[in-house]
């Protein structure tokens, strides 16, 4: 059985557990979320998502029973996500502090409508007022 | 270690352990790069969310938290059955592999006829962004923020932008499903044939790898497009 050492035969019983417990979870999820909680709601719901999406990676992915390269794998994709999230917010957060002028970086939520290319007619003759 | 012409080892490959291993790190990588291509959108649905919060709030609690319950369900059904056919396939029961594919293709195709219903109805009520997006915030919420004439104009506005990040992810994971399906069928055929056993079977425990991370996807879609924000009405 060396030759299949790497294959990991999960007894029915994990699967149907992780499943159970999935869709406990879903109930709760959408339950709990009619409550209001403030900014606890959104931990709430997060946490419930991140503990559903552990049990799918571990026992349905067979992540828990994979060689360390694999899990290096995983590991690294979620340190790239937190390095995508992380550094975007980062830019809106501090937008503003950097460059309080509204005129020169506008606020991404207060205008839908593309800038004006004309600029302030620094250098092309016919875009005036 | 079998040298038969036909053997489902390559011949680039030791032994079908070496294989395997090459096959699901294979997979592991696409995923990674799956979670990047997803990611895109989880971040401007965070920035966009982060700056608008209560539009945000306000246009998710239009989004029926039934139907995505219901799909909820569904799609985690069909990671159950998934599971079990790659287990089917490791022990080379070829007729159990057949139902479970075929299970977990049923209930893709499920899922994206509930969807086809969501979106059917967003239509309707021109919740679809473009020309005709409209959006009439709840009378009762209007008094309960005090929202100001103007301050509903930009809500409009706002909520288009939640429409709009709600269609591209939902779409985008819509897609994957219809992909699923199609990888499914043509998983039959091999399967059907009785292709699969202890040594070779990467084509199904790969697709049951992509399965899963669908349904990872939707797992965090769920609570983000539907249930947060959902507080506003206690």
């Amino acid at each position: 059985m060396s030759e299949h050492g790497d294959v990991h035969v999960s007894p029915n019983s994990t699967y149907f557990g992780v499943f159970f417990a999935l869709c406990v979870l879903t109930v709760v999820t959408a339950w709990v979320a009619f409550y209001d909680f403030g900014p606890f709601n959104d931990l709430v719901a997060l946490g419930i998502a991140f503990t559903k999406a552990s049990l799918v990676v571990l026992f349905f992915m067979h992540v828990k029973y994979s060689g360390r390269l694999v899990k290096l794998i995983v590991i690294a994709s979620l340190v790239w996500l937190g390095i995508m999230f992380g550094l975007t917010i980062i830019d809106y957060v501090s937008r503003e502090a950097v460059t309080p002028d509204p005129a020169v970086v506008p606020s991404p939520y207060e205008t839908f409508e593309p800038k004006s290319l004309s600029g302030d007619g620094d250098h092309g003759g016919d875009a005036a007022h | 270690m079998s040298t038969h012409a036909d053997s489902a080892l390559a011949h680039h490959f030791e032994s079908f352990e070496q294989q395997r291993t090459a096959a699901s790190l294979g997979m592991w990588l696409f995923l990674a790069q799956e979670l990047m291509f997803f990611g895109g959108l989880f971040t401007c649905y965070l920035i966009y969310r982060s700056l608008n919060s209560l539009d945000f709030a306000i246009a998710s609690s239009e989004l029926d938290i039934t139907l995505g319950g219901i799909n909820t369900a569904v799609l985690i059904t069909s990671s159950l059955t998934m599971a079990l056919g790659v287990k089917a396939a490791q022990l080379a029961k070829k007729n159990q592999l057949i139902g479970y594919l075929l299970a977990t293709i049923l209930l893709a195709c499920c899922f994206l006829v509930i969807k086809y219903f969501e979106y059917a109805a967003k239509f309707e009520h021109h919740t679809v962004p473009g020309q005709h997006f409209e959006f009439h915030v709840p009378p009762d919420l209007i008094e309960k923020f005090e929202l100001g004439p103007e301050r509903l104009v930009q809500m409009e506005k706002r909520a288009e932008i939640f429409f709009s990040v709600y269609f591209a992810m939902t779409g985008l994971h819509g897609l994957h499903v219809l992909i699923g399906i199609g990888i499914a069928i043509w998983l039959l055929f091999p399967a059907s044939r009785g292709k699969f056993n202890m040594d070779y079977h990467a084509p199904v425990e790969n697709f049951g790898l992509y399965w899963h991370f669908v349904d990872l996807v939707w797992i965090f879609l769920f609570p983000l497009l539907y249930l947060l924000g959902r507080n506003i009405h206690a």
